[in-house]
Parts: C-alpha cells; structure tokens; sequence
C-alpha cells in the first residue's frame, strides 16, 4: 500500500461539489479522502500543491494523435505527452490517419502506442465509412469489441444522408456514439473563418453558421425517425 | 486593420498624428488608417513627382542606390509596369520576381522567399499576393518598408490613392462628392480599399451590384453592420442619380456565371454602365475603372473611352502616386533608422533628395 498527500493545492472537483483549498489522500493511485491541512499522518510521498488546482484529469473527446501516417505532425506518444502536461489524462483520438483506423486491427494498434508511451489513457475512434470515403460501412461491432470508443468520419461530414441513417441505426449492435463532422461542405464553400464584419474586413472568405447547422438539423431528424445509440456529439452554437 | 505595423495609434478622427502630414510609416498595406491629412501628403508629394514626370527626362537621383523588388504571385501588368516605372523614375534599380520560375515554385514558403531577398539587399518589397493578408504576414517580419500592391479580396491601396487622387484631380476636393463603386463588391480589394480612401476624404460612398456579389454584411439585417461607413443599394438606375463618380467593377467572368449570377447578360442588362444608365448621373460625372475592363459587360465601350471617362488619367496618375508612396516608405525608413519615432517628412524637394 502506497499513500501520497497533496498539500494546499486548489480543489476543484465539480462533481463532488469541491471548491476549496484542503489536501488530498490517494492510496494505491485513488483518492482516498480530504484531509484538513492541519491534519496529522505519515504518507510514503507529499507533493505540495499551493498555488496550483488540483482537479479530476480532463477528458479530451476530440483530438488529433496522427499516427499513422503523419509522424511528422504528432505521434501517439508526442500528443499522450502533451495531454498530460496539460492535465488531460484521457483523450480520444480521431481516425482520420493514414490509413484510417478501419478494424480490429488498426483500434490494437492505437492501444499498443498508448501503452508504450505510458502516459495519457488514449481512447481511439474508428471510422463510419471505410477510408473515411463514405461509400461503405466500417465493421463497427468489431472495432467496438476491439476497444473502439465511438465513431466517426472527422475531418469529413458524413455527407451521404442514407450513410447517416444506417451508420445510426447500427449504433444499436455496438451501443457507441457517431460523431459527425458536421459541416456542409457546398454552403461552407471554402471558408476559412467565421462569415460577417470580421471577414468582410479582412477579406476572407467566411463560412457561414448555416453551413453546420444545416447538417446538425439533418443529424437530428434523422436521430428522431429512428432508434439509435447516439446523442449528437456536436452540439448546435 | 490585421498586423498593425509602426503604426501606432490607427484612430481616424482624433488621431495624435492628424497635424502630422506623415507619420513615417514604414509600410503601406491598406487605407483603413490613414488620416484626411495623410492622404492629402501623399497627394500633395504626386503632385511634385508629376512635374519630375513631365520633365523631357523624368528621373530623379533620390532612390539611387535602392533597391525596389516587385514580388509579385499573381500576374499583373499594370500595377507591376507601374511599379516598375515609378521606382526608375526615382533612380531605384527595380528586380521583378514572380512566382512562375522563381523557387517558389519548389516549394519555397513566402517568409524564406522575403528573407533571401532581403539578404540580397532588397530595400523596399512591393508585393502582390493572391491571398488576403499576406503582405502583412511579410511586413512582422521585415525591417524594410513593405508595399503592398494588392492582397487577395482584401487590399489595394496604392490603386486606391490614385482613384481619389484622379478624383481629386478633375473635382478639386473630394469632400461631399457621391461616388458609385458598381459590381463584385465581395471579391473586390480595390472597392474596400476605395471605401476606407475615399470615405476619410468626406466622400459620400454607396456600393452597388447584385446581392450575391456583395459582402456579407451588406445583407444582414441583424444588427452586424459592414465595416466601412458606405451605403448599398441593389439596384443601379436608382443609384446612379445624380452621383459625380461612376466606378464600375471588372467582373471575373471565370467566376461569376452559372453560380452566383445567372449570366453575364444579366449582368450587363442589369448592372453594365451604359450611356443611357450614365446619363443619369450627374452632368459633371466622370468614370473610372481599376481595369483591365470587360467592354460589353461592366461598362459599354462608348462609355469606357468616351468624354466622361478618366481610365487613362487613372493609368497615368498610378505612376506618381507610386512614386510618392515609394519616396515616402523609404524617406521614413530613412528617418526611423535614426532613432525619430514619428518624422515629419518634407515634401521631395525638386532637387529629390532623400533625407539621411
Ligand atoms: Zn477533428
């Protein structure tokens, strides 16, 4: 049994309606108790924390770890590090690699990088639509035994509105979410930032709101005429 | 407005430079922030360049020595003869890049291609870029006045000087004219550059065309007001009344048709300047184009080269103007390299030496 105290750091745990400066007991990595920094104990380590926030680890649902195929980007260890220096200790990671993350296979290989890089837990997606090309289904119940958190075609909208509708009700063999990119790639046009006075100004092309929230409404009518597993991950603004 | 450089206080009206013909500034990127003032010293220093200019040789020794590169992505005729032609005037000696067969095209970045130039021993870059903000991106970076000489649908300032300087030529004051900017407002850098120009000069400025080629703003009715402090209207035979100025736009023909407009002809049927349209506006009207001009289409070929139109004096007046703005960035580089904060710059003497 190993036990560490946090000391005088910031608490900040919403969930147990924490807001205060008091220290922390954690035996074998989980948190044992509050304590009042006045409070005596011996403890195998003591960290002191004054000045800092001590929180749950964040969570990031969406972000990029690039391997495969992108190294030269981000890897899956380089992106684990960098979650944890910002105190993110789990992340999941879009597939939109090169090659996507397809099968079985490819969600193994994800959790064999993050296990070697040792740090952040690393939760992978798969995708909807084999190679993201959105022409056939992934064999998403193989990928979801295999440890496939959700899915999605990121970095593209699942455009085809009947892919949508198939990729929904299949939800219900694997009980994951479907995560859309939701953006209308005709109304968005190629814009690069927000439409209005700011674009206008720079000279920019804009992308209007409606470009999402044409296909956030789609996504929700199709939720509504069918049964599915899934919430809309991408809220409308 | 993005990447303000040595600018310091950009504010129009209340300005701490407003008494300032010059504030030494060490580029010149967009009109957004320059003073009625400033606008009028630049005038007043093309006027002096245009006697060098009628001279039997028109060159003056007050660039020698400097080198002027016109960095230029996109192709350009005018503005980049005109460049030319304004440097040598000055005695500058004038290197011409352009993306085709440069390095650019294996691959060199914009930042690697300015620093190698500028360890060449470029004094002055004048860019052209087919994407908004790039001169700007160059200017953070660079210890040399930067020119920019049109940045994608974002900016065209030495174009917009010499628009209100021939403006100012055949009126006197530009204070209280209507100007009419007709066409493809949106993807348009010489109308925004034009509204800022003309607009801090007391010009009363309304931009026209069809609601798709307008910028966003100009259709929302929600409150997000546009940028600069012009009117629009959609429909051109009532704008047109009684304005002193008619600027119709070139319309990109490989843009537009099929997709934001139905045709060219409507176009031309709905928004062309035609001498009947023309007749409409004021007696003394006069009629520019930033050119090159699809005749037919934005405006009638009796009318582009017909007694109302300034095409030509617009051609003519880019010269000096680009002379001044030329002579001003260095004579302030000049001057900032000595320590001075904000120099006032004397007007060329004919004698055209740079201050040291
Ligand atoms: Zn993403």
């Amino acid at each position: 049994m190993t036990s560490i105290r946090i000391r005088n750091g910031r608490v900040i745990d919403p969930s147990q309606r924490r807001y205060e400066v008091v220290d922390l007991v954690i035996v074998d990595g989980h948190v044992d108790g509050y304590i009042g920094q006045e409070a005596q104990g011996s403890f195998d380590r003591e960290i002191d924390a004054a000045g800092m926030v001590v929180s749950p680890g964040f969570v990031d649902l969406h972000c990029h770890l690039r391997e495969p195929g992108f190294e030269d980007k981000e890897t899956i260890a380089t992106g684990a590090m960098a979650a944890v220096a910002g105190g993110f200790t789990t992340i999941c990671c879009m597939p939109n690699t090169n090659p996507t993350i397809d099968t079985a296979n490819d969600i193994a290989f994800v959790f064999a990088a993050a296990r070697r890089a040792g740090l952040a837990r690393v939760l992978p997606l798969g995708t909807v639509t084999r190679g993201e090309l959105g022409r056939e289904l992934s064999d998403a119940t193989e990928m979801a035994a295999a440890g496939a958190v959700a899915f999605s075609d990121d970095g593209r909208p699942i455009w085809d509105g009947r892919m949508m509708r198939y990729a929904l009700t299949n939800s219900l063999r694997h009980h994951k979410p479907i995560v859309n990119h939701c953006e209308d790639p005709v109304i968005a046009d190629g814009g690069v930032m927000n439409e209005g006075r700011i674009s206008d100004l720079l000279g920019l092309k804009g992308q209007p709101p409606a470009a999402e929230e044409v296909m956030v409404a789609r996504d929700i009518e199709l939720c509504c005429a069918w049964p599915s597993a899934t919430d809309l991950p991408y809220p409308p603004r | 407005m993005i990447g303000a450089v040595d600018r310091g206080d950009t504010g129009r009206s209340h300005s701490v430079e407003a008494a300032v013909p010059w504030v030494g500034r060490g580029h010149v990127l967009d009109l957004d922030d320059f003073s009625h003032q400033e606008l009028e010293s630049v005038f007043n220093t093309a006027d002096r360049m245009r006697e060098i200019l009628a001279r039997p040789v028109p060159r003056v020794p007050s660039l020698r020595g400097r080198s002027v590169v016109n960095l230029f992505y996109e192709p350009s005729t005018r503005t980049r003869v005109s460049f030319e032609l304004a440097a040598k005037s000055l005695g500058a000696d004038v290197v011409n890049v352009s993306a085709s067969g440069s390095s650019v095209e294996k691959g060199e970045t914009l930042l690697d291609t300015v620093r190698t130039l500028r360890a060449l021993g470029a004094n002055v870059l004048v860019v052209r870029h087919k994407e908004s903000g790039a001169p700007y991106t160059i200017a953070k970076q660079m210890d040399i006045p930067v020119v920019n000489a049109g940045d994608g649908t974002h900016a065209h300032p030495t174009q917009a000087l010499l628009d209100a300087y021939t403006i100012r030529d055949h009126f006197g004051c530009i204070e209280g004219l209507r100007v009419l900017i007709v066409g493809d407002i949106a993807h348009s850098r010489v109308a925004r550059s034009d509204a800022w120009g003309l607009t801090a000069l007391g010009a009363d400025v309304v931009f026209c065309g069809p609601p798709n080629l307008l910028p966003a703003t100009a259709l929302k009715d929600d409150g997000e007001c546009m940028p600069w402090p012009v009117r629009v209207d959609f429909d051109l035979d009532h704008a047109i009344e009684n304005v002193d100025v008619v600027m119709p736009l070139r319309v990109q023909l490989e843009r537009q048709e099929g997709n934001r407009l139905a045709s060219l002809r409507e176009y031309a049927r709905d928004f062309g300047i035609t001498r009947a349209r023309l007749a409409r506006a004021a007696s003394r009207a006069i009629v520019m184009h930033p050119g090159p001009m699809n005749e037919g289409v934005e405006i009638d070929a009796d009318v582009a080269h017909g007694g109302q139109s300034v095409v030509q004096q617009q051609v003519t007046n880019g010269v000096a103007i680009r002379m001044a703005v030329l002579y001003l960035v260095v004579a302030a580089a000049a001057q900032n390299s000595n320590g001075h904060k904000t120099p006032l710059v004397p007007a060329p003497g004919l004698s055209g030496k740079v201050p040291v």
